[in-house]
């Protein structure tokens, strides 16, 4: 009798003990500090939809050491967004590993394959483009009208959603081949588009 | 403050100890792991089409691939659909594994998920753009007054098992979701048409944009079944469909969608019945079946920040039935009782939900809805009726479900219940708990244990069919002829279903995926059809027979998918669907044949699809669709086999010739058990379509 007391207040007490712990974790669970703003989830996007067009691109010969050898990306913007991108490390793309660094580095030496711009000052991008355009240069915008000044890839928003658009011509320029299962997403122009 | 949050939340952790214990595993693993979590979200995993697709503002909300899902997801996508050749909606939905769709008349379906086969299968609910288009009149889908544009539909999620906690009631063996494409991805003008030797459509659509951010589409649809069954009488039946949509962002937080769609449809059937004079005679009794019906659906979604949303949606849909009755038999030809009202069947719709984020490891979801039903079926003895002449319904609902990340990008549990308020069953509560185990990239498991039920409907509470007919001397020696009377019951419960579910998906190599879903369900209260003591009626006999709830029984099964991506233009899939049934009646029950129902699937089905493109112009498609043989019906094991070949030779001009059931030209269509009709044969059918963008 006195054991099953015992039992029964061993048991009460451990429901006790636990029921604490379970308050403890609730106080100290994050609650909803750390929701991300929409800012930083469409950058992560970005960073899939980037991932998305190198697979999808063929640069021209000559701007690969060899077969092996990494595809860089780089990012001129804040480092929240070169954050964003972290995931794009960790992968491969046609057997290439990827090398994500910000735009910086690249003048001292390696060449970008894939340059995103993430400014949405027209100006700036304009100052990027006339410095970074050229062969086998995927140049990626934010900024609107960024077509029309040589870029190749504009992201826009389309209500909720993102979109984007290609200047055929710039890519050509470039000497890129674009698939047709990335040109029949997006929205495409040429140059006369922009020629009023 | 804290100190009183702290003894409440104290209290309710006393309920019950295991309760208790889990509730705390989940808590810490909630906040311990999601300190470690990696905020950001690895968007590289999706493809253009799936990015394109997701809304900047719930993105964050991580939206589900269906490969993500701890559910038997199956996705059919608008090309799928295309390349199938298939004309109608329920033929599309057959690509789907676990899915049983056969033809029964001309323009009627039978379309079932995991077992249960019946023209109005009570167990599968059927949603379009968020509208239920499950019958509260018959619990069924009524697919002849719901086809559509096919070539408006963006894709088609088909979830088998139960959807309950989310969709409410009926959901109880799947779910199928059909969302149509936004305005925007169809402007311009598109002109369809078929030429066959049997059945086709007609259709038209054209979308404009209004303005920035606002488009309207509209369509037109002309659809006619002839000739693709065997049919000994002509039916007929013609529809014309016609719609729009309205997409508009009304703010880059605001969305408004807008959809209406009209039908009218004539159908003629003929049909042995009986007539009660009195005595009870049989009589060939020929319908003029006119009907007409529509819908409007307004929904406005708003993103409060990244991770919080809100969505409100109402919509009305109804249907307006009249018959034309006439016979060649003299005895019954003036009897009033060829007479038929109309029947109308309304339904509004309310509906909020709600999804936010709680902390870096919880995204909630939680929803209330109200539904108002008004049946008005009044007939003459001949078919069925109410007891009252307009049978009103209501629901209201609410449900909360939760979905932890417990180790991030490896282990999430969802919880949760939906709380449903229906007039005829009172409180139903459909809770359901479902995890998913992430090892890799490349592989997943996931687990599933849910509850569900079927509600009844306005028939089977207070309804009255007077149809079978029992001959002269059937009863005993020399006994006058009578009929059975089909008597709804006030009393009749929902039927149960308890879910065990289990599936596997890999991608064994970078073309090669394999998804497997295995299920264990308990049903209890199955609807059975209980005869009672007769009555005596103006020299004729009654035989009355009560809907009840005598019966229970077991299902297990498994659906395999395989995809093989052999080569960038050729594509592969197979799928392979198993089912046992075993249904039981009660101790108490006297219904002999509802218990043979475990008889009326087709316990293997296989489907298997080739989608070449030989060239980008040049399409070369084909579709085998194995069926075991359905012992209830003594329908023989079936194949049927779909080609299609479609050749761009312009930009925007498809043409597309199509071979349906090539196989067998007299293939044993389905007939139903309580209406019973004779059983039509299906036929080999050759199509040509023709498809315009202007």
């Amino acid at each position: 009798m006195s054991f099953n007391i015992n039992h029964i207040t061993l048991l009460h007490k451990l429901r006790q003990a636990l029921g604490l712990l379970a308050v403890l974790a609730l106080w100290l669970s994050p609650g909803g500090a750390a929701a991300q703003s929409a800012a930083e989830t469409a950058q992560q996007m970005k960073a899939g939809f980037i991932y998305n067009f190198a697979i999808f691109a063929d640069w021209p010969a000559g701007c690969f050491k060899d077969a092996v050898s990494p595809i860089i990306v780089c990012i001129a913007g804040d480092s929240d967004t070169l954050k964003a991108f972290d995931h794009l490390k960790t992968k491969k793309i046609k057997g290439r590993p990827v090398t994500v660094q910000p735009y910086g580095d690249a003048v001292s030496g390696k060449p970008c394959h894939i340059i995103y711009i993430s400014t949405i000052n027209k100006f700036e991008a304009a100052d990027f483009l006339k410095r970074v355009s050229g062969p086998g240069v995927l140049t990626i915008g934010d900024a609107e009208g960024f077509s029309g000044l040589g870029g190749i890839i504009t992201f826009y928003r389309e209500g909720n959603k993102l979109r984007f658009e290609i200047n055929s011509d710039a890519a050509q320029r470039a000497g890129l081949k674009l698939s047709s299962q990335l040109l029949k997403l997006a929205k495409i122009v040429t140059d006369k588009d922009f020629q009023r | 403050m804290r100190i009183a949050a702290f003894s409440s939340a104290k209290r309710k952790l006393f309920c019950v100890p295991a309760g208790c214990i889990l509730f705390l595993f989940f808590l810490l693993a909630g906040s311990t792991f999601a300190q470690t979590a990696a905020a950001s979200t690895d968007f590289t995993t999706y493809s253009l089409e799936e990015l394109m697709n997701m809304e900047l503002t719930t993105a964050a909300k991580k939206p589900q691939k269906a490969s993500e899902s701890a559910s038997a997801v199956y996705v059919i996508t608008q090309e799928d659909i295309r390349r199938s050749g298939a004309t109608n909606l329920p033929e599309a939905l057959r690509m789907a594994p676990g899915i049983q769709v056969m033809r029964s008349d001309p323009g009627d379906f039978a379309v079932t998920s995991r077992g249960f086969l019946g023209e109005w299968a009570t167990k599968l609910l059927v949603l379009i753009d968020g509208r239920s288009i499950y019958s509260p009149l018959m619990s069924g889908v009524l697919w002849e007054y719901n086809d559509m544009l096919l070539e408006n539909i963006e894709r088609i999620e088909v979830i088998r098992g139960p959807g309950a906690t989310l969709w409410g009631a009926n959901a109880v063996n799947g779910v199928i979701n059909i969302i149509t494409k936004h305005a925007k991805d169809t402007q311009g003008g598109m002109a369809v048409s078929t030429f066959s030797n049997t059945e086709g459509y007609d259709g038209l659509r054209y979308g404009v944009k209004v303005k920035d951010g606002m488009y309207l589409r509209a369509y037109g649809k002309y659809m006619n079944y002839d000739g693709v069954i065997n049919h000994n009488q002509p039916a007929e039946p013609r529809q014309v469909w016609g719609g729009m949509r309205l997409d508009w962002d009304v703010s880059p937080d605001d969305t408004l969608l807008v959809t209406a769609d009209y039908f009218d449809g004539k159908e003629k059937t003929t049909s042995t019945r009986t007539v009660l004079l009195p005595p009870p005679v049989h009589a060939d009794i020929k319908d003029d079946n006119n009907y007409l019906g529509g819908n409007a659906l307004a929904r406005w979604d708003h993103a409060f920040s990244a991770t919080s949303d809100m969505k409100l949606q109402v919509y009305y849909t109804g249907y307006y039935q009249k018959a034309e009755r006439s016979t060649g038999d003299k005895t019954v030809q003036n009897s009033s009782e060829l007479k038929r009202d109309p029947s109308r069947v309304d339904t509004y719709d309310i509906d909020l939900q709600h999804t936010f984020a709680l902390g870096d490891s919880n995204s909630i979801i939680w929803g209330l809805n109200a539904r108002y039903n008004k049946l008005k079926k009044q007939d003459a003895e001949i078919y069925f009726k109410f007891e009252s002449e307009t049978e009103t319904e209501r629901l209201y609902s609410a449900f909360v479900q939760d979905e932890i990340v417990l180790v991030p990008e490896r282990l999430r549990l969802t919880v949760g219940s939906k709380f449903e308020y229906n007039s005829y069953t009172q409180l139903e509560v459909q809770p359901s708990i479902r995890m998913l185990y992430t090892p890799s990239e490349t592989q997943s498991f996931w687990w599933a244990v849910s509850k569900a039920a079927r509600t009844p409907s306005a028939l089977e509470n207070e309804g009255r069919v007077r149809e079978a007919y029992v001959a002269r001397g059937r009863l005993f020696p020399l006994s006058p002829p009578g009929i059975a009377e089909l008597q709804g019951n006030r009393d009749y419960a929902s039927e149960n279903l308890i879910a065990y579910e289990a599936g596997h998906r890999v991608q064994l190599a970078q073309n090669l995926s394999l998804d497997t879903a295995l299920y264990y369900n308990v049903y209890k209260n199955l609807r059975t059809f209980e005869p009672s003591s007769l009555q005596m009626k103006h020299g004729y006999f009654i035989v009355p027979v009560n809907v009840d709830n005598k019966m229970h029984g077991r299902t297990y099964g498994a659906e395999i998918t395989s995809t093989w991506q052999a080569l960038p233009q050729w594509r592969l899939q197979a799928t392979y669907s198993h089912i046992r049934m075993n249904l039981t009646p009660d101790k108490d029950s006297q219904d002999t044949a509802s218990a043979k129902e475990q008889g009326l699937s087709s316990p293997n089905l296989l489907t298997l699809r080739s989608l070449y493109s030989i060239t980008p112009s040049l399409e070369f498609d084909a579709g085998l669709y194995f069926a075991d043989r359905i012992e209830r019906l003594n329908n023989p094991s079936h194949t049927d086999l779909t080609v299609r070949l479609g050749w761009k030779p312009l930009k925007h001009l498809m043409l597309e010739a199509i071979g349906y059931n090539l196989i067998d030209n007299k293939y044993k269509g389905f007939r139903d058990e309580i209406y019973a009709r004779s059983q039509n044969e299906v036929r080999r059918a050759f199509y040509g379509r023709i498809t315009i963008e202007f």
